[in-house]
Protein backbone atom coordinates (compact mmCIF):
# COMPACT_ATOMS: atom_id res chain seq x y z
CA UNK A 1 0.00 0.00 0.00
CA UNK A 2 1.22 3.54 -1.12
CA UNK A 3 -0.26 6.21 0.72
CA UNK A 4 0.62 9.78 -0.05
CA UNK A 5 -0.43 12.49 3.25
CA UNK A 6 -0.95 15.73 2.25
CA UNK A 7 0.05 17.64 5.41
CA UNK A 8 -0.13 21.85 5.66
CA UNK A 9 2.51 23.72 8.13
CA UNK A 10 0.30 26.60 9.82
CA UNK A 11 1.12 29.68 12.10
CA UNK A 12 1.37 28.42 15.90
CA UNK A 13 -2.10 30.06 16.27
CA UNK A 14 -1.43 30.08 20.15
CA UNK A 15 1.61 32.21 19.66
CA UNK A 16 -0.34 34.72 17.31
CA UNK A 17 -1.24 37.96 19.38
CA UNK A 18 -3.07 40.49 18.22
CA UNK A 19 -1.91 44.59 18.84
CA UNK A 20 -4.61 46.12 21.25
CA UNK A 21 -4.92 49.56 18.93
CA UNK A 22 -4.95 48.04 15.60
CA UNK A 23 -6.38 44.92 16.05
CA UNK A 24 -3.98 43.18 13.74
CA UNK A 25 -2.20 39.90 14.54
CA UNK A 26 1.10 39.49 14.47
CA UNK A 27 2.30 36.80 12.26
CA UNK A 28 6.06 36.45 13.65
CA UNK A 29 6.20 33.70 15.66
CA UNK A 30 7.51 29.96 14.40
CA UNK A 31 5.22 27.44 12.33
CA UNK A 32 4.24 23.73 12.98
CA UNK A 33 2.63 20.98 11.27
CA UNK A 34 -1.38 21.01 11.53
CA UNK A 35 -3.23 19.32 14.21
CA UNK A 36 -5.69 17.95 11.25
CA UNK A 37 -2.54 16.52 9.37
CA UNK A 38 -1.43 14.39 12.14
CA UNK A 39 -4.67 12.77 11.91
CA UNK A 40 -4.00 11.80 8.28
CA UNK A 41 -0.95 10.99 9.39
CA UNK A 42 -2.04 8.89 12.15
CA UNK A 43 -4.25 6.98 9.99
CA UNK A 44 -1.70 6.60 7.44
CA UNK A 45 0.26 4.65 10.37
CA UNK A 46 -2.36 2.64 11.11
CA UNK A 47 -2.86 1.61 7.64
CA UNK A 48 0.97 0.76 6.88
CA UNK A 49 0.63 -1.16 10.30
CA UNK A 50 -1.27 -3.82 9.14
CA UNK A 51 -0.79 -4.22 5.49
CA UNK A 52 2.85 -2.63 5.34
CA UNK A 53 4.24 -0.38 2.41
CA UNK A 54 4.84 3.16 2.32
CA UNK A 55 3.89 6.58 3.46
CA UNK A 56 5.28 9.78 1.90
CA UNK A 57 4.23 13.25 3.09
CA UNK A 58 3.32 16.00 0.64
CA UNK A 59 3.68 19.45 1.28
CA UNK A 60 3.91 23.33 -0.05
CA UNK A 61 4.59 25.89 1.48
CA UNK A 62 7.94 28.51 3.13
CA UNK A 63 11.43 27.85 3.38
CA UNK A 64 10.57 27.09 7.12
CA UNK A 65 8.90 23.95 6.06
CA UNK A 66 12.24 22.14 5.49
CA UNK A 67 12.24 22.18 9.01
CA UNK A 68 8.27 21.55 9.78
CA UNK A 69 8.22 18.71 7.70
CA UNK A 70 10.52 16.79 10.09
CA UNK A 71 7.58 16.84 12.26
CA UNK A 72 5.80 14.19 9.48
CA UNK A 73 9.40 12.39 9.52
CA UNK A 74 9.10 12.04 13.19
CA UNK A 75 5.30 11.00 13.38
CA UNK A 76 6.08 8.05 10.71
CA UNK A 77 6.25 9.28 7.29
CA UNK A 78 8.59 7.57 5.46
CA UNK A 79 10.18 10.02 3.05
CA UNK A 80 8.77 13.39 1.82
CA UNK A 81 8.21 15.35 -1.34
CA UNK A 82 7.47 19.37 -0.86
CA UNK A 83 7.67 22.85 -2.55
CA UNK A 84 9.12 25.47 -0.28
CA UNK A 85 8.59 28.32 -2.52
CA UNK A 86 5.24 28.48 -2.48
CA UNK A 87 3.99 31.44 -0.32
CA UNK A 88 1.16 32.34 -1.93
CA UNK A 89 -1.68 30.18 -0.74
CA UNK A 90 -4.41 30.20 -2.62
CA UNK A 91 -6.77 26.82 -1.80
CA UNK A 92 -6.64 26.73 -6.00
CA UNK A 93 -2.82 26.93 -6.26
CA UNK A 94 -2.24 24.81 -2.87
CA UNK A 95 -4.22 22.00 -4.88
CA UNK A 96 -2.67 22.61 -8.22
CA UNK A 97 0.81 22.33 -6.49
CA UNK A 98 -0.26 19.54 -4.51
CA UNK A 99 -1.42 17.57 -7.30
CA UNK A 100 1.75 18.02 -9.71
CA UNK A 101 4.00 16.39 -6.58
CA UNK A 102 1.53 13.74 -6.59
CA UNK A 103 1.44 12.71 -10.30
CA UNK A 104 4.65 12.24 -10.03
CA UNK A 105 4.53 8.86 -8.16
CA UNK A 106 1.33 6.36 -8.27
CA UNK A 107 -0.14 6.34 -4.99
CA UNK A 108 -3.04 3.69 -3.68
CA UNK A 109 -4.37 6.32 -1.39
CA UNK A 110 -4.44 9.99 -0.73
CA UNK A 111 -5.17 10.67 2.79
CA UNK A 112 -5.39 14.99 4.28
CA UNK A 113 -7.20 16.88 7.22
CA UNK A 114 -11.16 17.61 6.06
CA UNK A 115 -9.52 21.69 6.62
CA UNK A 116 -7.01 23.24 8.22
CA UNK A 117 -7.27 24.97 12.17
CA UNK A 118 -6.23 28.46 10.57
CA UNK A 119 -8.41 28.82 7.83
CA UNK A 120 -11.37 26.39 7.99
CA UNK A 121 -12.02 26.64 4.45
CA UNK A 122 -11.84 22.96 3.80
CA UNK A 123 -11.41 22.44 0.23
CA UNK A 124 -8.20 20.65 -0.63
CA UNK A 125 -9.85 16.93 -0.60
CA UNK A 126 -12.06 18.12 -3.40
CA UNK A 127 -9.94 20.28 -5.16
CA UNK A 128 -7.01 17.80 -5.33
CA UNK A 129 -9.71 14.69 -6.25
CA UNK A 130 -10.87 16.69 -8.94
CA UNK A 131 -7.70 17.97 -10.60
CA UNK A 132 -6.48 14.21 -10.41
CA UNK A 133 -9.91 12.96 -11.64
CA UNK A 134 -10.00 10.36 -8.59
CA UNK A 135 -13.08 9.71 -6.25
CA UNK A 136 -13.28 11.80 -2.33
CA UNK A 137 -14.70 10.35 0.83
CA UNK A 138 -14.84 13.53 2.60
CA UNK A 139 -15.51 14.03 6.44
CA UNK A 140 -14.09 10.54 7.09
CA UNK A 141 -14.36 9.75 11.02
CA UNK A 142 -13.54 6.04 10.79
CA UNK A 143 -11.77 4.35 8.53
CA UNK A 144 -13.25 0.92 8.43
CA UNK A 145 -11.43 -1.05 6.40
CA UNK A 146 -8.95 -0.54 3.60
CA UNK A 147 -8.36 -4.06 1.40
CA UNK A 148 -6.66 -4.70 -2.44
CA UNK A 149 -8.40 -1.91 -4.29
CA UNK A 150 -11.18 -0.93 -2.03
CA UNK A 151 -12.06 1.33 1.26
CA UNK A 152 -14.99 1.53 3.30
CA UNK A 153 -15.07 4.85 5.33
CA UNK A 154 -17.66 6.24 7.47
CA UNK A 155 -18.77 10.07 7.04
CA UNK A 156 -19.62 12.32 9.97
CA UNK A 157 -22.00 15.07 8.08
CA UNK A 158 -24.18 17.84 9.58
CA UNK A 159 -27.08 15.73 9.93
CA UNK A 160 -26.32 12.61 9.18
CA UNK A 161 -23.96 9.65 8.91
CA UNK A 162 -22.90 7.31 6.18
CA UNK A 163 -21.10 4.31 5.43
CA UNK A 164 -19.36 4.46 2.15
CA UNK A 165 -17.16 2.73 -0.07
CA UNK A 166 -14.78 3.35 -3.22
CA UNK A 167 -12.19 1.63 -5.39
CA UNK A 168 -8.61 2.60 -4.88
CA UNK A 169 -7.15 4.86 -5.58
CA UNK A 170 -9.16 7.50 -3.52
CA UNK A 171 -8.55 10.63 -1.97
CA UNK A 172 -9.69 10.52 2.07
CA UNK A 173 -10.42 13.58 4.21
CA UNK A 174 -10.13 12.43 7.73
CA UNK A 175 -11.84 14.71 11.11
CA UNK A 176 -10.08 16.24 14.25
CA UNK A 177 -11.78 13.54 16.31
CA UNK A 178 -11.07 9.94 14.35
CA UNK A 179 -7.76 9.64 15.89
CA UNK A 180 -5.45 10.75 18.72
CA UNK A 181 -1.92 11.54 17.01
CA UNK A 182 0.94 9.71 18.38
CA UNK A 183 3.57 11.86 20.14
CA UNK A 184 7.13 11.14 18.27
CA UNK A 185 9.85 10.01 20.62
CA UNK A 186 13.51 11.46 20.76
CA UNK A 187 14.53 8.77 18.97
CA UNK A 188 12.05 9.15 16.29
CA UNK A 189 12.92 13.37 15.80
CA UNK A 190 16.75 11.99 15.25
CA UNK A 191 15.59 9.24 12.73
CA UNK A 192 13.43 12.15 11.11
CA UNK A 193 16.36 14.06 9.90
CA UNK A 194 17.76 11.06 8.33
CA UNK A 195 14.90 10.43 5.89
CA UNK A 196 14.34 11.63 2.39
CA UNK A 197 12.86 14.69 1.57
CA UNK A 198 12.59 15.86 -2.35
CA UNK A 199 12.41 19.66 -2.28
CA UNK A 200 10.93 20.76 -5.44
CA UNK A 201 10.68 24.42 -6.99
CA UNK A 202 7.37 25.91 -8.49
CA UNK A 203 9.16 26.41 -11.73
CA UNK A 204 10.33 22.51 -11.10
CA UNK A 205 6.84 21.61 -11.68
CA UNK A 206 5.64 24.39 -14.16
CA UNK A 207 3.67 26.71 -12.56
CA UNK A 208 2.69 29.87 -12.40
CA UNK A 209 1.35 31.25 -9.71
CA UNK A 210 -1.60 33.89 -9.37
CA UNK A 211 -3.89 35.06 -7.24
CA UNK A 212 -7.54 35.18 -7.86
CA UNK A 213 -8.51 37.41 -4.75
CA UNK A 214 -7.62 40.13 -2.70
CA UNK A 215 -7.09 40.61 1.22
CA UNK A 216 -9.02 43.76 1.69
CA UNK A 217 -8.73 43.75 5.58
CA UNK A 218 -7.56 41.25 8.53
CA UNK A 219 -8.31 42.13 11.86
CA UNK A 220 -9.54 40.64 15.36
CA UNK A 221 -13.14 41.39 15.93
CA UNK A 222 -13.90 44.52 18.40
CA UNK A 223 -14.53 42.84 21.68
CA UNK A 224 -15.32 45.02 24.45
CA UNK A 225 -15.74 43.18 27.85
CA UNK A 226 -14.99 44.82 31.41
CA UNK A 227 -13.04 41.94 32.14
CA UNK A 228 -13.81 42.66 36.23
CA UNK A 229 -11.97 40.25 38.10
CA UNK A 230 -13.85 38.64 41.25
CA UNK A 231 -11.62 36.59 43.73
CA UNK A 232 -12.87 35.63 47.52
CA UNK A 233 -14.57 32.57 49.46
CA UNK A 234 -16.83 30.41 47.66
CA UNK A 235 -19.96 31.44 49.68
CA UNK A 236 -18.81 35.20 49.19
CA UNK A 237 -18.55 35.12 45.61
CA UNK A 238 -21.43 33.03 44.67
CA UNK A 239 -23.21 36.06 46.58
CA UNK A 240 -21.78 38.35 44.13
CA UNK A 241 -22.35 36.32 40.96
CA UNK A 242 -25.89 35.84 42.06
CA UNK A 243 -26.49 39.55 42.49
CA UNK A 244 -25.04 39.87 39.07
CA UNK A 245 -27.16 37.39 37.66
CA UNK A 246 -30.01 39.25 38.91
CA UNK A 247 -29.29 42.86 37.44
CA UNK A 248 -29.00 40.99 33.66
CA UNK A 249 -31.79 38.88 33.71
CA UNK B 1 -26.71 39.25 -12.58
CA UNK B 2 -27.25 35.84 -12.47
CA UNK B 3 -26.96 33.43 -9.36
CA UNK B 4 -27.05 29.71 -9.35
CA UNK B 5 -27.64 28.46 -5.93
CA UNK B 6 -27.60 25.31 -4.38
CA UNK B 7 -28.46 23.89 -0.54
CA UNK B 8 -29.54 21.32 0.37
CA UNK B 9 -31.90 22.38 3.14
CA UNK B 10 -34.77 24.65 2.56
CA UNK B 11 -33.98 27.12 4.79
CA UNK B 12 -30.65 27.72 4.28
CA UNK B 13 -31.60 28.21 0.54
CA UNK B 14 -34.59 30.25 1.37
CA UNK B 15 -32.15 33.17 3.28
CA UNK B 16 -29.53 32.66 0.65
CA UNK B 17 -32.00 33.18 -2.08
CA UNK B 18 -33.28 36.70 -0.14
CA UNK B 19 -30.06 37.57 0.53
CA UNK B 20 -29.01 37.32 -3.34
CA UNK B 21 -32.35 38.74 -4.23
CA UNK B 22 -31.87 42.13 -2.10
CA UNK B 23 -28.37 41.91 -4.35
CA UNK B 24 -29.90 42.42 -7.22
CA UNK B 25 -29.29 38.84 -8.49
CA UNK B 26 -31.57 37.28 -10.75
CA UNK B 27 -31.82 33.91 -8.52
CA UNK B 28 -31.31 30.51 -10.26
CA UNK B 29 -32.18 28.07 -7.24
CA UNK B 30 -31.44 24.13 -7.61
CA UNK B 31 -33.42 22.13 -4.91
CA UNK B 32 -35.08 19.13 -3.17
CA UNK B 33 -38.07 20.87 -2.07
CA UNK B 34 -39.99 23.90 -3.00
CA UNK B 35 -38.16 27.52 -2.24
CA UNK B 36 -38.00 30.50 -3.38
CA UNK B 37 -36.20 31.51 -6.56
CA UNK B 38 -36.70 33.30 -9.60
CA UNK B 39 -35.97 30.46 -11.56
CA UNK B 40 -36.26 27.05 -9.66
CA UNK B 41 -35.03 23.51 -11.18
CA UNK B 42 -36.80 21.67 -8.59
CA UNK B 43 -35.09 18.17 -8.10
CA UNK B 44 -35.37 14.63 -6.07
CA UNK B 45 -32.83 14.14 -3.54
CA UNK B 46 -29.73 13.21 -3.98
CA UNK B 47 -26.17 13.41 -1.58
CA UNK B 48 -23.42 12.21 -3.41
CA UNK B 49 -21.36 15.25 -4.39
CA UNK B 50 -20.50 13.28 -7.93
CA UNK B 51 -24.04 13.45 -9.24
CA UNK B 52 -24.65 17.28 -7.52
CA UNK B 53 -21.36 18.86 -8.58
CA UNK B 54 -22.36 17.37 -12.59
CA UNK B 55 -26.24 18.80 -12.36
CA UNK B 56 -24.27 22.28 -10.94
CA UNK B 57 -21.90 22.07 -14.05
CA UNK B 58 -25.01 21.05 -16.34
CA UNK B 59 -27.10 24.27 -14.91
CA UNK B 60 -23.94 26.53 -14.83
CA UNK B 61 -23.47 25.78 -18.73
CA UNK B 62 -27.14 26.63 -19.64
CA UNK B 63 -27.61 29.78 -17.19
CA UNK B 64 -24.08 31.17 -17.29
CA UNK B 65 -24.00 32.51 -13.65
CA UNK B 66 -21.70 35.14 -12.37
CA UNK B 67 -21.88 33.90 -8.68
CA UNK B 68 -22.34 30.26 -7.99
CA UNK B 69 -23.73 29.70 -4.46
CA UNK B 70 -23.91 27.06 -1.70
CA UNK B 71 -24.56 26.55 1.57
CA UNK B 72 -21.26 26.14 3.63
CA UNK B 73 -22.86 22.75 4.99
CA UNK B 74 -20.32 19.83 4.59
CA UNK B 75 -22.07 18.90 1.83
CA UNK B 76 -21.45 22.48 0.26
CA UNK B 77 -18.24 22.87 0.80
CA UNK B 78 -16.98 19.45 -0.82
CA UNK B 79 -19.33 20.15 -3.60
CA UNK B 80 -18.15 24.45 -4.29
CA UNK B 81 -14.90 23.22 -4.01
CA UNK B 82 -14.96 19.99 -6.45
CA UNK B 83 -17.11 22.15 -8.63
CA UNK B 84 -14.85 25.42 -8.49
CA UNK B 85 -11.46 23.31 -9.74
CA UNK B 86 -13.50 21.82 -12.56
CA UNK B 87 -13.95 25.56 -13.43
CA UNK B 88 -10.96 26.58 -12.43
CA UNK B 89 -12.20 28.97 -10.28
CA UNK B 90 -11.65 30.86 -6.90
CA UNK B 91 -13.96 29.36 -3.95
CA UNK B 92 -14.69 30.97 -1.35
CA UNK B 93 -16.37 28.61 2.04
CA UNK B 94 -17.76 29.90 5.48
CA UNK B 95 -18.44 32.96 4.05
CA UNK B 96 -20.25 35.09 7.27
CA UNK B 97 -21.34 37.87 4.27
CA UNK B 98 -21.82 38.56 1.20
CA UNK B 99 -21.75 42.42 -0.48
CA UNK B 100 -21.73 43.09 -4.35
CA UNK B 101 -19.95 46.26 -6.25
CA UNK B 102 -19.88 46.32 -9.45
CA UNK B 103 -18.43 43.30 -11.25
CA UNK B 104 -16.77 42.06 -8.03
CA UNK B 105 -17.95 40.54 -4.31
CA UNK B 106 -16.25 41.01 -0.90
CA UNK B 107 -16.88 38.66 1.81
CA UNK B 108 -16.25 38.30 5.13
CA UNK B 109 -14.52 35.16 7.06
CA UNK B 110 -12.87 34.04 10.52
CA UNK B 111 -9.41 32.88 9.29
CA UNK B 112 -6.45 32.20 11.90
CA UNK B 113 -8.33 30.12 13.77
CA UNK B 114 -11.12 32.46 14.57
CA UNK B 115 -8.59 35.00 15.77
CA UNK B 116 -9.35 37.38 12.73
CA UNK B 117 -12.01 38.37 10.25
CA UNK B 118 -10.50 38.40 7.00
CA UNK B 119 -12.16 40.35 4.39
CA UNK B 120 -12.16 39.16 0.87
CA UNK B 121 -12.81 40.50 -2.82
CA UNK B 122 -12.73 38.69 -5.70
CA UNK B 123 -13.71 39.58 -9.56
CA UNK B 124 -16.68 37.67 -10.65
CA UNK B 125 -17.22 34.82 -11.84
CA UNK B 126 -16.37 33.09 -8.37
CA UNK B 127 -18.06 30.35 -6.17
CA UNK B 128 -18.88 31.00 -2.86
CA UNK B 129 -20.53 28.86 0.03
CA UNK B 130 -22.36 31.08 2.64
CA UNK B 131 -22.97 30.09 6.73
CA UNK B 132 -26.74 30.48 5.93
CA UNK B 133 -27.66 31.22 9.69
CA UNK B 134 -25.37 34.42 9.51
CA UNK B 135 -26.78 35.63 6.66
CA UNK B 136 -29.19 38.28 7.10
CA UNK B 137 -31.86 39.23 4.42
CA UNK B 138 -35.21 40.47 4.40
CA UNK B 139 -38.40 38.69 2.67
CA UNK B 140 -38.35 39.24 -1.19
CA UNK B 141 -40.38 38.32 -3.80
CA UNK B 142 -39.30 36.13 -6.77
CA UNK B 143 -40.40 35.40 -9.99
CA UNK B 144 -40.75 31.42 -9.64
CA UNK B 145 -40.77 30.00 -12.54
CA UNK B 146 -40.64 25.97 -11.38
CA UNK B 147 -39.11 23.28 -13.85
CA UNK B 148 -38.22 19.55 -12.62
CA UNK B 149 -34.98 18.52 -12.94
CA UNK B 150 -33.57 15.72 -12.99
CA UNK B 151 -29.79 15.06 -11.58
CA UNK B 152 -27.76 13.03 -13.01
CA UNK B 153 -26.90 9.61 -11.63
CA UNK B 154 -23.13 9.48 -11.38
CA UNK B 155 -21.92 8.55 -7.63
CA UNK B 156 -18.10 8.08 -7.76
CA UNK B 157 -18.41 6.28 -4.72
CA UNK B 158 -21.00 3.55 -3.15
CA UNK B 159 -23.18 4.48 -0.21
CA UNK B 160 -23.64 1.53 1.89
CA UNK B 161 -25.92 3.10 4.98
CA UNK B 162 -26.84 6.29 6.17
CA UNK B 163 -28.68 7.04 9.08
CA UNK B 164 -29.85 10.73 10.35
CA UNK B 165 -28.27 11.96 13.30
CA UNK B 166 -30.54 11.67 16.52
CA UNK B 167 -30.99 15.51 17.03
CA UNK B 168 -32.12 17.05 20.48
CA UNK B 169 -34.22 20.52 20.06
CA UNK B 170 -31.87 22.57 21.66
CA UNK B 171 -33.05 26.03 21.39
CA UNK B 172 -29.78 27.87 22.03
CA UNK B 173 -30.15 30.35 19.32
CA UNK B 174 -33.10 31.89 20.96
CA UNK B 175 -31.99 31.40 24.52
CA UNK B 176 -31.49 34.07 27.00
CA UNK B 177 -29.45 32.56 29.47
CA UNK B 178 -27.31 30.07 28.53
CA UNK B 179 -24.23 28.28 30.87
CA UNK B 180 -21.52 27.21 28.99
CA UNK B 181 -19.50 24.03 30.31
CA UNK B 182 -15.82 23.31 29.36
CA UNK B 183 -13.30 20.66 30.40
CA UNK B 184 -12.98 22.12 33.76
CA UNK B 185 -15.30 19.82 34.39
CA UNK B 186 -13.54 16.49 35.93
CA UNK B 187 -16.23 13.36 35.05
CA UNK B 188 -19.60 13.31 33.49
CA UNK B 189 -21.43 12.54 36.03
CA UNK B 190 -20.48 16.17 37.56
CA UNK B 191 -22.94 17.43 34.33
CA UNK B 192 -25.80 17.09 37.20
CA UNK B 193 -24.51 20.25 38.91
CA UNK B 194 -24.78 22.24 35.86
CA UNK B 195 -27.84 20.89 34.94
CA UNK B 196 -29.14 22.44 39.16
CA UNK B 197 -27.67 25.61 37.75
CA UNK B 198 -29.12 25.70 34.54
CA UNK B 199 -32.77 24.53 35.88
CA UNK B 200 -32.47 27.51 38.54
CA UNK B 201 -32.00 29.74 35.57
CA UNK B 202 -33.78 28.39 33.22
CA UNK B 203 -30.90 28.14 30.65
CA UNK B 204 -30.09 26.13 27.84
CA UNK B 205 -26.92 24.34 28.32
CA UNK B 206 -23.97 24.68 25.66
CA UNK B 207 -20.42 23.33 25.68
CA UNK B 208 -16.97 23.71 24.36
CA UNK B 209 -15.48 20.91 21.70
CA UNK B 210 -13.63 18.17 23.60
CA UNK B 211 -17.38 18.05 25.77
CA UNK B 212 -19.29 17.08 22.79
CA UNK B 213 -16.99 15.68 20.35
CA UNK B 214 -14.17 13.71 22.31
CA UNK B 215 -16.07 12.70 25.44
CA UNK B 216 -19.61 12.86 23.83
CA UNK B 217 -21.03 13.91 27.60
CA UNK B 218 -23.38 16.23 25.77
CA UNK B 219 -24.74 16.39 22.25
CA UNK B 220 -22.73 17.97 19.14
CA UNK B 221 -25.36 20.47 18.79
CA UNK B 222 -24.54 21.92 22.17
CA UNK B 223 -21.61 22.79 21.07
CA UNK B 224 -20.54 26.57 20.84
CA UNK B 225 -17.77 28.01 18.83
CA UNK B 226 -16.43 28.35 15.16
CA UNK B 227 -17.70 25.03 14.05
CA UNK B 228 -20.70 24.79 16.15
CA UNK B 229 -23.19 27.26 17.50
CA UNK B 230 -22.66 31.29 17.82
CA UNK B 231 -24.91 32.76 20.55
CA UNK B 232 -26.17 35.96 21.63
CA UNK B 233 -28.07 35.68 24.80
CA UNK B 234 -28.60 38.29 26.87
CA UNK B 235 -26.27 36.56 29.87
CA UNK B 236 -24.20 33.70 29.07
CA UNK B 237 -22.34 32.11 32.51
CA UNK B 238 -19.45 29.88 31.24
CA UNK B 239 -17.88 27.39 33.82
CA UNK B 240 -14.70 25.78 33.42
CA UNK B 241 -14.08 27.06 30.18
CA UNK B 242 -10.28 28.17 29.23
CA UNK B 243 -11.48 30.44 26.63
CA UNK B 244 -9.68 29.16 23.21
CA UNK B 245 -10.45 31.02 20.34
CA UNK B 246 -12.02 28.44 18.44
CA UNK B 247 -14.89 28.82 21.23
CA UNK B 248 -14.63 32.45 22.22
CA UNK B 249 -16.10 33.57 18.83
CA UNK B 250 -19.41 31.60 19.15
CA UNK B 251 -20.18 33.98 22.11
CA UNK B 252 -18.61 36.93 21.09
CA UNK B 253 -22.53 38.68 20.75
CA UNK B 254 -23.46 37.58 24.28
CA UNK B 255 -24.28 40.96 25.88
CA UNK B 256 -23.10 40.00 29.20
CA UNK B 257 -20.41 36.95 29.96
CA UNK B 258 -19.34 35.63 33.62
CA UNK B 259 -16.69 32.92 33.70
CA UNK B 260 -15.25 31.08 36.40
CA UNK B 261 -11.85 29.30 36.21
CA UNK B 262 -9.10 28.61 38.37
CA UNK B 263 -6.95 29.54 36.23
CA UNK B 264 -6.60 33.68 36.32
CA UNK B 265 -4.46 33.66 33.34
CA UNK B 266 -7.12 31.94 31.21
CA UNK B 267 -7.78 33.46 27.79
CA UNK B 268 -11.39 33.43 28.76
CA UNK B 269 -10.64 36.47 30.89
CA UNK B 270 -10.40 38.63 28.13
CA UNK B 271 -13.91 37.47 27.25
CA UNK B 272 -15.48 38.40 30.07
CA UNK B 273 -17.44 40.98 31.97
CA UNK B 274 -17.18 39.21 35.21
CA UNK B 275 -14.23 36.72 35.39
CA UNK B 276 -14.38 34.63 38.69
CA UNK B 277 -11.34 33.19 39.45
CA UNK B 278 -12.01 29.90 42.01
CA UNK B 279 -13.14 26.34 41.99
CA UNK B 280 -16.14 25.66 39.91
CA UNK B 281 -17.02 22.61 43.11
CA UNK B 282 -17.04 25.22 45.20
CA UNK B 283 -18.76 27.90 43.98
CA UNK B 284 -21.43 26.16 41.86
CA UNK B 285 -23.81 24.28 45.00
CA UNK B 286 -23.45 27.92 47.12
CA UNK B 287 -24.64 29.95 43.95
CA UNK B 288 -27.62 27.36 43.46
CA UNK B 289 -28.51 27.65 46.72
CA UNK B 290 -28.28 31.69 45.75
CA UNK B 291 -30.82 31.87 43.40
Amino acid sequence: MKIAVCVKEIYNLEQVKIVRETREPILDVPKKLDDLSRNALEEAIKIREKLGGEIVAISAGSPELRKTIKEALAMGADRAAIVTDFTESSPESAALVLSRILEKDSYDLILLGDASSDDYSGQMASRVAETLDLPQITFVSEIREVSDGKITCVRDMDDYIEVVESDLPCVVSVTNEINEPRIPALKDILKASKKPVENFSLQDLGIEISRSYEIVENLAPAVDRKQEVIEGEAAEVAGKIAEIIGREV
Amino acid sequence: MKALVFAEKADHLNRISSKLKELGFEVHALSFAEVNADFLYLAGPKYDYASITAAIDMLSNEIRPDLVVFSSTKLGKEVSSRFAQRKNMTCITECLDLQLSDSSITVSRYSLGGKTVTKIRTHLPAVVALVADAIESKEQSFQMNVREFQIPDSPQIRTVSREEKRREAVGLKEADVIVVVGRGLRKEEDLKLVKELAKKLNAEIGCTRPLSHDYRWLPEERMIGLSGEKVSPKLLISIGVSGQIQHAVGIMNSKTVIAINTDENAPMKEHSDYFIVGDLYEILPELIKNL
